[in-house]
C-alpha cells in the first residue's frame, strides 16, 4: 500500500511538473482551459420571447434595466479609455479582469497576454488616465498585474507644483501608497496629484497615480514620507487598459 | 454519487463561507477547494480518485492565481503526506483522526506555501501577521465543516449502503 502511494504521488507529480514545463516554455497552458470555461463573456441582452404575464414582463425590465446600468457603466470606462488613447495617442489594449489572487489581492489576472503585444513593465490604467498597476508576468491569453497598493511594488513618480518633485511611491498594507525618498527642503502638501515620472521606458510619464494624503518628516531623518491615496476603488477594478508601445 | 457529494460539498461550503463573512483577503475561493480535497481522500479508497481530484483542484486555483503549479503540488503533497501517516502511524479509524489529520492538513498547507515562498523569493506574498488572525479562523471552521461533512457523508451514504469507511 505503501508503494502504490508513493507510485501513483510520484506519477501525478511528474504530471503537475511536465504541465508547468510546458507552460513556462510556451508549449501548452493547461489553465487555459480552466480560464476559458470560467473567463467573462461578451454581455448578452437576453430578453425573454414576450408574451408572458405583466408580473413576468416587468420582472424581465428589471433584468435588462439592471444589465443595461452595467452596459452603460462599461460603455463609460471605455469611452473614456478611448479619449485618453485619442488625447496622448497611447496603443491601449483593454481587457477584463478574470481573477485575484486568494493569498494576495493586489495580483489581479486580465484576460490578455502575449498574443495582443503585452509585455512585463507596461503600465495598466483605468479611466482618464488613472495607473492602477504594472504588468508583470505575461501568458499567450492572461496577464498578471501588480497594484499599485501591493507591498512589493515600486514606482518612479512626481509630485509637487510643476511636478518637480521626484519620489519613489511604493504599497502599503495593500490599502494606500507610500510616498520616499523627497528631500526634505522640498514643499509638499495634502491633496498634491502624484504623477508618473518619466525614468521608465514602459512608463508614459504624466499618468495620475492619486493624491497626497498626509505628509510626514522628522528632523533626523534625510527624507520626507508621504501616504498618497488612489483616485479609485482598488477592489472594484473591471476593465482595465495596458499601455502597449506604438 | 459521490462526485455529485462533492460538487455539493463545494457549492454548500462556497455559500457558507461567503454568507458568514469569511472572506478575508478572498480566501474563501481556496477554503472550499481544499475541503472538498479533504472530503474526497476521507472518503474514498481510491487513491487514483482522490490525487485525480486533487490534481485537478489544484490546477484550477492555479489557473486563475499567481504561480501556476504551487496550489496543485501543494495539495499532492498535503493527501500524500496524509495518506502515508494513515498507512504507518495513524491507522486508527476515529473521528479524532479526521480532526488531527485535517489540522495537519491546513498546517501543512501555509507552511509549505510560506516555505516555498521564503526559499524562491518571488515577491508574490507577502507573509505578515495580520494574515494569521484569518487563516487560523479559517482553520477551525474549515475543520468543523470537514467533520460534519464526513458525519453526513458516513450515516446517510456509507452506512445506509454497507460500505466499509473507508479509513
Amino acid at each position: 500500500m505503501l508503494k502504490q502511494n508513493i507510485k501513483v504521488f510520484s506519477l501525478f507529480l511528474v504530471v503537475v511538473v511536465l504541465f508547468i514545463l510546458f507552460k513556462n516554455g510556451n508549449v501548452f497552458d493547461v489553465g487555459t482551459i480552466f480560464r476559458h470555461w470560467l473567463g467573462p463573456k461578451q454581455v448578452i441582452n437576453s430578453l425573454l420571447s414576450p408574451g408572458g404575464s405583466l408580473e413576468e414582463d416587468y420582472k424581465n425590465l428589471l433584468v435588462s434595466n439592471s444589465e443595461l446600468k452595467i452596459l452603460a457603466e462599461e460603455n463609460r470606462q471605455l469611452r473614456d479609455l478611448l479619449a485618453l488613447k485619442k488625447e496622448k495617442q497611447y496603443n491601449m489594449v483593454v481587457a477584463n479582469v478574470l481573477s485575484r489572487d486568494p493569498i494576495n489581492r493586489n495580483i489581479v489576472l486580465i484576460d490578455a497576454g502575449s498574443g495582443q503585444n503585452i509585455k512585463v513593465g507596461q503600465a495598466v490604467v483605468v479611466n482618464q488616465g488613472i495607473i492602477v498597476g504594472k504588468v508583470i508576468d505575461v501568458g499567450s491569453d492572461f496577464a498578471k498585474v501588480r497594484l499599485l497598493t501591493d507591498n512589493f511594488s515600486k514606482l518612479a513618480v512626481k509630485v509637487g507644483n510643476d511636478y518637480q518633485i521626484s519620489g519613489v511611491l511604493t504599497g502599503s498594507l495593500g490599502l494606500v501608497m507610500d510616498l520616499t525618498y523627497i528631500p526634505q527642503e522640498q514643499e509638499i502638501k495634502k491633496n498634491d496629484p502624484v504623477v508618473t515620472a518619466d525614468l521608465d521606458t514602459n512608463i508614459p510619464p504624466g499618468l495620475v497615480v492619486g493624491k497626497i494624503e498626509e505628509v510626514t518628516f522628522s528632523q533626523e531623518e534625510v527624507f520626507k514620507k508621504a501616504s498618497v491615496a488612489p483616485l479609485i476603488n482598488y477592489d472594484t477594478l473591471s476593465i482595465l487598459a495596458v499601455i502597449t508601445p506604438l | 454519487m459521490k462526485y455529485l457529494y462533492v460538487i455539493l460539498v463545494y457549492i454548500v461550503a462556497a455559500y457558507f463561507f461567503t454568507i458568514l463573512n469569511f472572506y478575508d483577503r478572498q480566501l474563501q475561493f481556496l477554503q472550499p477547494f481544499f475541503m472538498a480535497t479533504l472530503l474526497v481522500y476521507f472518503n474514498n479508497d481510491n487513491p487514483w480518485l482522490y490525487y485525480g481530484f486533487a490534481a485537478i483542484a489544484g490546477l484550477f486555483m492555479d489557473s486563475f492565481t499567481g504561480i501556476f503549479g504551487l496550489y496543485t503540488i501543494i495539495f499532492l503533497i498535503i493527501i500524500f503526506t496524509l495518506r502515508t501517516l494513515q498507512l504507518t502511524v495513524l491507522t486508527s479509524k476515529n473521528i479524532l483522526t479526521i480532526i488531527l489529520l485535517t489540522t495537519l492538513a491546513w498546517f501543512i498547507f501555509w507552511l509549505a506555501f510560506w516555505l516555498v515562498n521564503f526559499v524562491a523569493g518571488w515577491q508574490f506574498y507577502d507573509f505578515s501577521w495580520p494574515l494569521l488572525a484569518p487563516i487560523v479562523k479559517m482553520t477551525v471552521v474549515s475543520v468543523l465543516f470537514i467533520i460534519f461533512f464526513h458525519l453526513l457523508h458516513f450515516n446517510f451514504w456509507t452506512k445506509r449502503h454497507g460500505q466499509r469507511q473507508s479509513f
